[in-house]
């Protein structure tokens, strides 16, 4: 999975590809990479039309301002490293906000790592992650 | 029943109603706080998950074409900061139903 500090306002990006009920189509998605946010991906009226989503559910939520709303829930594929898994996306009611919105559920199997001074951001799944600690750990000699 | 409702936010109320008189019959909050609820509205059935993904995909196995009802147990979800408010959200509600 590609992911990265967008140089253009220094935020968390991920890049990975939706898609829905439109035959053969799959479309590439930058999201912002925001572990404050609830459930897994929230994408604009303008992706979710592209893909042809289908609407799954609504949900009551609270947002920042403390006002309280309704999210519509539409049926997706996100494909990540080849792999498809199906998850309910948020709709991004205001038509000025492009931007989709990715948070933390959606990379459940993969382990983050975040290099703030570098400006890198590394995913790997978790038995990767485990396979590199134990083979560095064998390899660099203890210190007594 | 709900064939009476004119609008989503009557429809939420219907489901938070829904809601209580599940919570008061088996009592889901006790040992399923912070899990997620889905509430098909017409039929009142419901499925326990632990993520919003995970209800909704057990609810959809067992009724594929239902639009369900989702929520956090013992709880309102909170949106980032970096949502955008919807502005125009009572337009939009009553021209997606």
């Amino acid at each position: 999975m590609h992911a990265f500090f967008d140089p253009t306002d220094g935020n968390a990006k991920v890049e990975f590809e939706i898609s829905g009920t439109t035959p053969n189509y799959k479309k590439k998605i930058v999201a912002l990479l925001d572990t404050g946010h609830s459930g897994s991906l929230s994408l604009s009226i303008f992706d979710l039309i592209a893909i042809g989503a289908k609407l799954s559910a609504w949900t009551p939520v609270e947002y920042a301002n403390g006002y309280g709303g309704i999210l519509y829930l539409f049926k997706i594929n996100v494909i990540i490293d080849g792999k498809e898994k199906e998850v309910n996306a948020s709709m991004i009611e205001n038509p000025a906000s492009r931007e989709a919105i990715a948070g933390l559920e959606l990379f459940s199997p993969y382990v983050a790592f975040i290099d703030f001074k570098n400006k890198l951001i590394m995913f790997e799944l978790e038995e990767e992650f485990q396979k590199q600690v134990a083979s560095s750990q064998t390899q660099s000699p203890q210190k007594t | 029943m709900v064939e009476n409702t004119q609008n989503i936010e009557q429809l939420t109320e219907l489901a938070l109603k829904i809601y209580t008189e599940i919570q008061n019959k088996d009592n889901i909050e006790q040992n399923n706080q912070g899990k997620y609820i889905a509430i098909d509205v017409e039929s009142k059935r419901y499925f326990i998950g632990d993520t919003r993904d995970e209800a909704l995909q057990k609810a959809k196995a067992e009724l594929p074409n239902v639009v369900f009802f989702v929520k956090r147990i013992g709880g309102v979800d909170r949106v980032s900061r970096n949502y955008p408010y919807p502005a125009y959200s009572k337009l939009v509600h009553a021209r997606i139903l």
